[in-house]
Parts: structure tokens; sequence; C-alpha cells
């Protein structure tokens, strides 16, 4: 992350502030603070229980990383996401950007950790909710559900061939 | 009429997921490489058995394997607003429904948003019904929370289900949201397909009805509020049908049904947890069908209170209790025993059901039910003749009765 243009958002989810970076033509999305918060609160119930499960949660602060999302797209280089519009693009309410490309987003299979932090910490909603309106979208012709994706590597490479793409990724 | 055993089909069926096998394990949606062009389907097998009265078929007795549900569809955008969506159905359940296949929607949709908080969109062609939670994709068990849907309300085994299914006209919906909170509101007006899968009949009460049903279209109204994406809805539903019986049979008398069905959802959605709960009440005016011009009235009444549990990853566990009366004066069926000489079990039904599914692998699921049942007042003449009092043979089936009900299905 470069320190060309920083927004500060309120993040309602964490009701805490989440900060979103923009560096060249890549807007990133940051949820470090919300993320580290959370596992603070995990670390202390768990210390209670489990010194093993402490352990393990130690390690993964440790590595603890933000979730980025990313849009293929030049002239979307300033775009600013807040929580309404990524909801709007990934319930597939919002079909094309404004100059007209369509909107193709790219998401992981339902129970991929990475997916269920997107979800909840950046969406603010379960993966069920995510995965029953593409559903009724799908089985009754009224909209485009994202694409699911494999794995990371595939979600990458889709990304980068597809103009309009937008995705979440771990950096 | 009813063909019980099928063993090719059986077979043929078997083979057919045995070869999706090696192929579905990696299959995801199909990208058709066009714009955001997709291909979706599913194909589900179900097994169907009952200690009394038949369901989906011959389900006493070893069994059933007659409840089928196959839908391949293709959907894109051809402008940014503009959608296209078709899906072909193929269904078997028994003598409920032997249409096999069908197109189930081909639709146009366009959308116009006005800005970041309202759209309103018109949709055209074959639409599916917009009514309740689970209408709009009622055969597509991924999309229910058991193998069966709740039957006081989402009537299966009764005729008018083809008519309920989908519709050809238009439909008018507007979304406005700020924040957590969307109203969402749909409009249909339709030609209704009634003159399918038996409704003529069930509408008109008739157990012959040579002819065709006429009038004025349908109207379907749903509005509703969500809270959080659907973290809470709440929702109201209202299907209203007025049509013209047309008598092709010097015999058999013209007449017209009215139907008005109002239902009430609300469901409340937490991580592990969901509760659902529907309320519907049918109300029928038929006229011309009884003799001396009488007009018959009756409205029923629907609801059930359901719970699921996700307790695994892949698992959810789901608990119903659903009750049906056909008429709201009369839940016993007491006043309605002695009018038709038909036992009082023949006017109710109350189920409690139990559910269990299992995602065992990326797009397949097993799923299964077993209800406790107390009444028959939702099952298929057709599948239960002695349910029939124009028949002369009617026993009025089993009052107690159990119902367990396997599902197998791949989607991809």
């Amino acid at each position: 992350m470069n320190d060309k243009k920083m927004i500060v958002m309120h993040h309602s989810y964490f009701e805490t502030h989440t900060k979103i970076f923009i560096s060249g033509n890549i807007p990133l999305y940051s949820v470090t603070q919300a993320v580290i918060l959370a596992l603070m609160v995990k670390l202390v119930k768990i210390y209670f229980f489990s010194t093993i499960t402490l352990f393990f949660f130690i390690t993964n602060v440790g590595f603890a990383s933000d979730v980025v999302i990313k849009i293929n797209h030049g002239s979307l280089e300033n775009a600013e996401l807040n929580q309404e519009q990524l909801r709007r693009i990934f319930f597939s309410r919002q079909t094309h950007w404004p100059d007209g490309t369509p909107v193709r987003a790219f998401v992981l299979p339902d129970k991929h950790p990475l997916h269920i932090r997107f979800s909840k910490e950046i969406l603010g909603v379960y993966p069920y909710q995510l995965r029953s309106v593409w559903d009724r979208m799908m089985y009754s012709g009224t909209g485009v559900p994202p694409i699911t994706v494999k794995n990371v590597e595939e979600k990458r490479s889709k990304f980068e061939q597809t103009l309009g793409a937008i995705g979440y990724f771990e950096e | 009429m009813l063909n019980i055993t099928k063993p090719s089909w059986r077979l043929k069926l078997v083979i057919g997921f045995f070869c999706l096998l090696p192929y579905g394990r990696d299959a995801f949606s199909f990208d058709l490489g066009i714009g955001d062009w997709q291909a979706h389907g599913f194909a589900s097998q179900g097994y169907t058995l009952t200690s009394g009265n038949n369901f989906f078929g011959n389900s006493k007795n070893g069994g059933s394997f007659d409840f089928r549900e196959i839908g391949v569809n293709v959907m894109g955008h051809v402008y940014p607003n503009l959608l296209i969506a078709a899906q072909g159905l193929y269904r078997d359940a028994g003598g409920s429904d032997n249409d096999n296949f069908r197109l189930d929607f081909a639709n146009l949709d366009y959308q116009l948003p006005f800005n970041e908080h309202s759209t309103l969109g018109i949709r055209l062609g074959r639409i599916k019904n917009p009514f309740g939670l689970y209408n709009d994709t009622r055969d597509v068990i991924w999309t229910r929370p058991s193998v069966t849907l709740p039957q006081s309300v989402y009537f299966d085994a009764l005729a008018l289900r083809q008519s309920m299914i989908s519709s050809d006209g238009g439909l008018i919906y507007g979304r406005h949201s700020f924040g957590d909170h969307a109203f969402n509101a749909e409009f249909v007006t339709a030609n209704p397909l009634d003159n399918t899968g038996g409704a003529t009949e069930f509408l008109t009460g008739l157990t012959s009805a040579p002819g065709k049903m006429t009038g004025r279209p349908l109207f379907i109204g749903r509005a509703g509020y969500q809270w959080k994406e659907g973290r809470f809805r709440l929702m109201f539903s209202v299907v209203n049908l007025d049509r013209d019986f047309k008598s092709s049979s010097p015999l058999v008398p013209s007449g017209n049904v009215k139907t008005l069905y109002p239902l009430a959802s609300a469901q409340l959605n937490l991580e592990k947890w969901s509760f659902t709960a529907e309320y519907g009440q049918v109300v029928t005016e038929r006229n011309g069908f009884l003799p001396g011009g009488l007009t018959f009235k009756n409205t029923s009444e629907s609801f059930y209170v359901q719970s699921e549990y996700r307790f695994a990853p892949a698992w959810t566990a789901m608990v119903r209790f659903d009750a049906f009366f056909a008429n709201i004066h009369d839940r016993s069926g007491k006043k309605m025993a002695q009018l038709t000489g038909l036992p009082k079990h023949s006017f109710f039904a109350k189920d409690i059901t139990f559910g269990l599914r299992w995602e065992f692998a990326r797009n397949f699921m097993v799923a299964a039910d077993y209800h406790r049942v107390y009444g028959t007042g939702w099952l298929s003449q057709v599948d239960n003749p002695q349910l029939n009092p124009q028949l002369g043979q009617s026993s009025g089936g089993d009052a107690n009765w159990d119902l367990f009900t396997v599902m197998f299905s791949y989607r991809f």
C-alpha cells in the first residue's frame, strides 16, 4: 500500500473506523483494525477455555491479513465503495459500472475462510444470506449471480482476464 | 394414468447421476464466456415412503420413486439493464404432477435505477409467480428448507400447484433502500396457467371439467420490508383469481370461480438459527356449478412455524409444525363431516416435521424429512382414490399416518 490517497470511512458492522487505501488504479479496502479487535475479543474468551486454542489464535494474529477489494477497470481508479455499494454489487442488484461496462463479481466457495470473512466483515451478512439470494435469482430468472470460482488462484486469473471484474483478496 | 413402477426411469436416473459425478465434483456455474451469460441446472431424485395414504405416487408398501425435479436454465444481459432468462423444467410427482417437461420461465427483465436507493423494473414473458417466501423457486430443493414445503401453504399434492408456479404476463417491481433497510414491492398481471395440471377441475370443484378457463387476468401482489439483506424480513402476498369456466359439454354447467389468497410471512435469520412463519387464508366463491344457482363460499386456513439450525458447516436440522383447515369455521371438521358423510379428518391436516440436510460435497446434497401427520386435508385424490367421495368407494383414508421423504440433488 502506498500513500497516494487514504479515505477514512465509517464501518457499521464493527462500529469502528476502517481505512481504505487507494493505490494506482486499484482501490484497496482494509479492515485490519476491525479484524484485530475481533480476534482480541476471541482471544480473551478462549484464554479461559483452552491454552492450545490460545496458541493457535496467537499465531493467527501474527498472520492476520487485510481483505482487499479490487476492481479491474482503469476508469474506476478513484472509486470509493462503501458497504451499501458493495452489497448492491455482490447481491447482484448493480449490473454495470457507471460507464456501462458489466460488473463481473467473482467469489470463492461458501465455506472458504476468505469468503466467510468478506461476507461478515465487509458486507455485514452471513454467507448463507448471499447464497440464498443468488439461488433464488438464478432459479427464477431474475438476476445473474456472481461467478463462484474454485480457489484463490482461479479467482486471481479470472479477475485479471475480465474487464469490469470485482473481487476480494487477502493481502 | 398412474404409472407406479417405472424401473427404466429409475435406472436411467441412477446411471445419469453416476455419469454426472466425475464432472460434478469440480463443476461450478457455467460462465458461458459471452458477457455475463451463465447456465445453471439441478437434478433431484426423491424417494417417498408412507405408513398410510399416498404422497407423490404409490408411496405405501415399499415406497415411491415418483419424485423428480430436473431443470436447466440460461441467463445474461443483452444490454446493461436488460436481462434475458429461461428455464426448462422436468418434474414428476406422482398423480399430482405428470406434466413432465415444461417451460418454467422465459422472461425479459428491464431495470431502471433512479438513484443509489431506488429502482423500478418490469419483467415480461412467462414469469415465476412471486408469492410467499418459497413459491418463486419451489421446485429447487436448494432453496427449500426441507424435501417438501409446508403443505398447508404450498399445496404440492393438489392440482392448483401447476397454476401457482408461473404465468404468462407482466410484473412490475420496485425497491427502495436506505442503509440496512429495504422495501420491496411486486405486482403481477398475467394469464394464469389454469388449463393445465387438472387446475380446471380443482378450481370448479367438478370431477370432470371439459371446457376452458377464461376471463380476467390473474393478479398477484407481494410487498415487504427487509433488514440487513434478509436478516429479518416481513412480507405480505396476495393472489386474486376471477375466472369463468366455459363448459364444452351439455352435461356440465358453466360457471365462475373467484379466489383470494392472502398470505403473511415473517423470517428471522441468525448466524446458526432461522425462524420462519407464514399464515394464509384461501377464500373461494363458486357460482353456477350447484343446482338452483346456489353460491358456494368457503374460507380455508393455513399456517406453519419453522425453525432451522445450522449446527455444522454442511448440516442443517429443521423442525416445523404445519396446519391446514379446509373450513376456518369448522376446524374440527365436524360440520363438514355431517354435511358430506366423509370422516372429520378429511377436512384438516396437522403435520409435525423433522428434517435434516447434508451438503456432502460442493453442489451435492442429500436431505430427509420425517412427517407425523394427522388428517388428509391436503392429499391428492388422484394418488388416493379412497379420499374421493365421488368414486363411491371412499373409505376416507388413514387419519394418522407417517411420511418419510429423502432427496438426493446435484446442481451447477
